[in-house]
C-alpha cells in the first residue's frame, strides 16, 4: 500500500514550494527592515514567525529544486503579511496531500501569522 | 472557573480542541488508505461527542436561527447512516473514536464546572460568548474535516466494490454512503462559511506564565550554543544573529514599557539602557548582514535552533501583556509583574552577552562553511587584486567551502564589535535596574512570595513529585 510519506513530489508542487520558499523570504527582510527602521515592537515577532516558516519549508524543498532557492529577493517596502497571505494562497492552488508530510504545519503557521499580524 | 477534577492540571477545553483538530487533519492523510465503513462508524461517535458539547455552550454563542439545526441534522445523519452500516463486521476507526471521546471529555469538564446550569441573565460577558462561539466554529471545522476524510474513504471502498463483485455484499452500497458524506460536508461547511478562522480571534487566552521567559531564555541559550560550538555555518552565524537582533529590540520595547509604568527613570532610559540596546541591536544587526550573504543555498539551520528563538520572542511579547493577536492595545504596567519581568531581562542581557562570546570564539576557530561564490565575491574588493580566493572548481560546482582567511579577520572583526555592544549593554541594564528600587527582584530566595502564592507553590511541587529533578524555589532561570 502506498504510504503517505514516501510520497512522490510532483514537479508543479515543488515549483509551488519554491515560490512559497520565495514569498517568505521577502516577508522576513521586509520584517526585519521594520525592526531595524520603524521601530514597531510587533515587528521583531513577526519578522521571527516569517524567519520560522522560511526555515520549515526549506526543509521540504527537494534537493532537486535546492538551486531555485539561490534567488532571495531584498526588502522593497511591501507589507510582509501580505507576502505571507499571498504565500498561504499560492498553497491553494493544490490538494494538501501533493506536498510533502510536514506542509499542513506550514500552512497553519502561515495562517496564525496572517490571522495574528493583520 | 473552577473544576473538582481530581487529576493535576486537566486540558483545558481549548487544549481538548485543538488536540482534536490535530487528529482529524492528520486522519485526512490517511483516510484514502483506510477502510470507509469503519470511518463511517468512528465518524458517529465524532458527532456524538460533538453535539454533547454542543449543547453544553451558552445558547447566546450560536448563530441565531442557524447553528443548532446544524448539529441536529448532522445527528440524526450520523444515527440513520449508523444504521445502515452497523451490522457490517467492521471495528470502529480509532482516530474519529478517540475525537468522539475527547469531544465527550471536554463536555464533562464544563458539565462538572456547573456553569451551564447558571440562569442569571447577564451570566455571559461577551468575551466568554465570543469564546464560546470560537468553540463552536472549531468543533464544526473539526466535523467538516471529520466528514471530508470519511468520504476520502467511502471512496475507495466504493472503488475497490466497483471493481470487485464478491466486495458487493451491503445493503447499502459505499457509492451511495459516500454521496450522502459529500452532502453532510456542505451542511458543515455551511456554517463555518465566512467565520472560520475569523472567530478564532475571539479565543479566550490565558494570563501569560511567568515562567515562561525565563524558561524560554534556558532553551535558546541551550541551543544556540549547542548550533555555535557543533560545526557551525553561515547558515547558524545567520539564524544566530537575526535571533538576537530581534530579542534585543524585544527588550528595548520592554524597558520602554518600564518607562511609561514609571517604574525606570526616562533619563536613564534615553541616556543609557536605550543607546546601549540600540548600540547592541546595531552590532548584531552588521553580523547577520555579514555572514546571510554568504549562506549556501543546501545550508539550514537546525531546526530546534529557529524553534527556540521564536519561542522566546513570543514568550517576551505574551509577558508584555501583548499576545499576537491579542485585540485591546496594551496599557503599560497594568499586568505585568515587573520584578519578574526585570529578572527576566537581566537574565537576557546576560545570556546575549554569553552567546556574544560563543559568536566570537566560531568566528576565530569554527570552519564556518559558506557559499564559494559569495565568498570569491566579497574577499577579492579587500585583497585588491583579480585572483580568486577559492579554488575554480568549488566555484564551478557551487560547492559550501571553510570560510577563506581574507575573510576570517572581518568576521572576528565584526563578532568583536558584537562581545563588546553586548557586554557594553550589560552593564547599563544593570546599573539602571541598581538604581530602580521598583525594579529589584527579591534579595532573599522564594521570600517575595506572599502566603497565598507560597501555599500554591507548594501544592504545585508536590503535585510534581521527586521525579521533577529536586526541588524547584521558582526564582530565576532553570539552567
Amino acid at each position: 500500500m502506498r504510504d503517505a510519506a514516501t510520497r512522490e513530489l510532483t514537479p508543479e508542487a515543488a515549483q509551488v514550494l519554491v515560490q512559497v520558499h520565495r514569498l517568505l523570504w521577502q516577508a522576513t527582510n521586509e520584517a526585519f527592515a521594520a525592526v531595524v527602521h520603524r521601530r514597531d515592537p510587533r515587528a521583531a515577532p513577526l519578522a521571527m514567525s516569517c524567519s520560522r516558516l522560511v526555515d520549515l519549508v526549506h526543509e521540504l524543498v527537494p534537493p532537486s529544486h535546492l538551486e531555485e532557492l539561490a534567488d532571495r529577493p531584498e526588502a522593497v517596502g511591501a507589507d510582509p503579511v501580505e507576502l505571507v497571505r499571498l504565500a498561504e494562497a499560492l498553497t491553494r492552488t493544490m490538494p494538501v496531500d501533493r506536498f510533502p508530510v510536514g506542509m499542513s504545519e506550514v500552512v497553519v503557521l502561515m495562517i496564525d501569522t496572517v490571522r495574528d499580524f493583520s | 472557573m473552577t473544576t473538582p477534577d481530581p487529576v493535576a492540571y486537566p486540558p483545558s477545553v481549548g487544549e481538548l480542541l485543538n488536540r482534536a483538530d490535530v487528529l482529524v487533519r492528520s486522519l485526512s492523510y490517511e483516510a484514502l488508505y483506510r477502510d470507509g465503513r469503519s470511518l463511517l462508524r468512528g465518524w458517529r461517535e465524532a458527532v456524538k461527542g460533538a453535539t454533547e458539547l454542543w449543547r453544553v455552550l451558552p445558547q447566546r454563542s450560536d448563530i441565531p436561527g442557524h447553528g443548532a439545526s446544524v448539529m441536529d441534522q448532522l445527528y440524526r445523519a450520523a444515527r440513520t447512516m449508523y444504521r445502515d452500516v452497523r451490522h457490517n463486521a467492521v471495528a470502529v476507526d480509532p482516530t474519529l473514536e478517540e475525537v468522539g471521546q475527547v469531544f465527550a471529555r471536554a463536555a464533562g469538564s464544563i458539565r462538572r464546572s456547573g456553569v451551564h446550569e447558571r440562569r442569571d441573565p447577564d451570566r455571559w460577558t461577551d468575551a466568554q460568548l465570543r469564546d464560546a462561539f470560537a468553540a463552536r466554529v472549531q468543533i464544526m471545522h473539526i466535523l467538516y474535516v471529520g466528514t471530508h476524510a470519511t468520504a476520502m474513504g467511502l471512496s475507495t471502498t466504493a472503488q475497490a466494490e466497483g471493481q470487485d463483485e464478491r466486495l458487493r455484499v451491503h445493503r447499502v452500497p459505499a457509492q451511495e454512503l459516500r454521496q450522502r458524506m459529500l452532502d453532510l460536508e456542505q451542511l458543515a461547511h455551511s456554517y463555518i462559511k465566512g467565520n472560520y478562522p475569523q472567530a478564532l480571534a475571539g479565543e479566550h487566552r490565558e494570563p501569560p506564565d511567568e515562567s515562561r521567559v525565563p524558561s524560554a531564555i534556558a532553551t535558546w541559550d541551550v541551543y544556540v550554543h549547542r548550533a555555535l560550538t557543533k560545526d557551525p555555518t553561515a547558515a547558524v552565524m545567520t539564524r544566530v544573529a537575526g535571533g538576537a537582533v530581534l530579542v534585543a529590540d524585544q527588550a528595548q520595547h520592554l524597558w520602554w514599557d518600564a518607562v511609561r509604568a514609571g517604574r525606570l527613570d526616562r533619563d536613564r532610559f534615553d541616556q543609557e539602557v536605550g543607546p546601549g540596546l540600540e548600540a547592541a541591536a546595531g552590532a548584531w544587526q552588521t553580523a547577520q548582514e555579514f555572514f546571510d550573504q554568504l549562506q549556501h543555498r543546501n545550508d539550514k539551520p537546525p531546526r530546534n535552533l529557529t524553534d527556540a528563538g521564536w519561542g522566546l520572542v513570543a514568550g517576551l511579547q505574551e509577558v508584555a501583556g501583548s499576545p499576537p493577536g491579542a485585540a485591546p492595545p496594551r496599557e503599560a504596567g497594568d499586568q505585568v509583574a515587573w520584578p519578574t519581568l526585570a529578572r527576566s531581562l537581566q537574565s537576557l542581557h546576560a545570556t546575549l552577552a554569553g552567546i556574544a562570546g560563543a559568536f566570537d570564539d566560531a568566528t576565530r576557530t569554527a570552519p564556518l562553511l559558506v557559499d564559494s561564490r559569495a565568498a570569491n565575491r566579497l574577499a577579492r574588493p579587500g585583497s585588491g587584486g583579480l585572483e580568486a580566493v577559492v579554488t575554480a572548481r568549488d566555484v564551478y560546482y557551487k560547492r559550501a567551502v571553510p570560510l577563506p582567511v581574507e575573510l576570517r579577520s572581518r568576521a572576528t572583526e565584526v563578532a568583536g564589535e558584537v562581545v563588546r555592544a553586548s557586554r557594553a549593554s550589560l552593564r547599563t541594564v544593570l546599573s539602571a535596574t541598581d538604581h530602580s528600587p521598583a525594579l529589584m527582584p527579591a534579595p532573599a530566595v522564594g521570600s517575595h512570595l506572599g502566603q497565598v502564592e507560597r501555599l500554591v507553590r507548594s501544592v504545585q511541587l508536590e503535585r510534581r513529585g521527586p521525579a521533577a529533578g529536586g526541588v524547584d524555589l521558582g526564582v530565576g532561570p532553570r539552567r
